[in-house]
């Protein structure tokens, strides 16, 4: 169990809060409680689907508890991301600048934006499959990532000094 | 199109969710409206971006204190802590409590042999008092017993009894 499902966990708490220690620690409390809660989830549920509602609620308790001493999300290492082959030294330097870019501002994201956005695009999951763990209806799946994706995109607009389009 | 109309589509745009002519129309829009199309490719970045973002190695201690957590829950539900917090033992212990300080009470008395005359004394009296009173309730069962019969009234002649003025 530890070994299939705790790098999902561990991926999607590092992504929410920014942070490899907050993740470390959200990833242990996920686990404890799934360790003493496991007598609720039933065969006819989907295993991944219970787990990560589990960890979505554990994530959004612990923002709106300590929302107000939030630490700043840490700078992405550059060191993992990957360098495109088709592109060139400069446009992968550009490339790897967005990215860090849109890993910063996706604090300014609301929590159920984010885990959405997070849940979709960094863990590819499916509309139907975000819908099941966040619990709400695809048509509002597919509207927070609308609103994310378009807020994402204002920021980079805003924060680049020129407004190329892909490098 | 309106800007904002186009900027509520320009995901599923992006996504090739749109039928041909609602594409065509963006696409043309596009083509005229500058604000719009920096703001598709900003998207557009948005979306690679967030999809080529890493997948974090899970650290090799943080997988061992997880192997760890059922052993360390384990050791949680059988510490004295968890065994006192329960309401029964809770209960237990304030009777144990409230036995040993009467002891302690009673052997650090100076006069304890008055204690014992004066416990000795409400005993018997109440002994007295007991024996009195089962002495009374046999009495009554056989006088009961005796005139049980006569206590039978018709319910007929109740009925007929009137009331007096």
């Amino acid at each position: 169990m530890v070994n299939t499902y705790a790098p999902q966990i561990f991926n999607l708490a590092y992504h929410f809060t920014g942070t490899r220690e907050e993740a470390e620690d959200l990833t242990q409390e996920i686990f404890l409680k799934l360790f003493s809660s496991i007598k609720k989830y039933k065969e006819e549920m989907n295993f991944t689907a219970w787990l990560l509602t589990l960890a979505r609620n554990h994530l959004i308790d612990r923002y709106r508890r300590e929302k107000k001493a939030k630490s700043m999300r840490q700078e992405l290492d550059e060191n993992l991301l990957t360098e495109a082959s088709e592109l060139s030294p400069e446009n992968n330097l550009a490339r790897k600048e967005v990215q860090t870019l849109v890993w910063q501002a996706l604090d300014q994201l609301s929590p159920e934006v984010r885990l959405s956005i997070i849940l979709f695009d960094i863990l590819g999951k499916t509309y139907e499959e975000v819908a099941e763990i966040l619990n709400i209806p695809v048509g509002t799946v597919k509207s927070r990532i609308n609103r994310g994706r378009l807020q994402l995109a204002r920021l980079l607009a805003d924060r680049r000094p020129e407004k190329g389009g892909l490098p | 199109m309106r800007c904002q109309q186009i900027e509520e589509k320009l995901n599923d745009y992006l996504e090739g969710y749109l039928n041909p002519p609602e594409a065509e129309a963006i696409e043309k829009h596009l083509q005229q409206c500058s604000n719009c199309r920096q703001l598709f490719l900003a998207l557009q970045e948005v979306r690679l971006s967030l999809q080529k973002m890493p997948q974090i190695t899970i650290p090799p201690s943080l997988v061992e204190n997880l192997y760890q957590l059922p052993a360390t829950q384990k050791r949680r539900r059988f510490s004295w802590h968890r065994l006192l917090s329960h309401p029964l033992p809770q209960q237990l212990t304030a009777a144990l409590a409230s036995l040993l300080l009467a002891i302690s009470f009673y052997s650090l008395m100076p006069n304890r042999q008055a204690l014992v005359n004066y416990l000795n004394q409400q005993f018997h009296l109440g002994y007295h008092r007991i024996s009195r009173l089962v002495t009374k309730a046999e009495y009554l069962t056989v006088n009961l017993e005796k005139v049980g019969d006569s206590l039978k009234i018709p319910i007929q002649s109740l009925k007929e009894e009137k009331p007096k003025d």
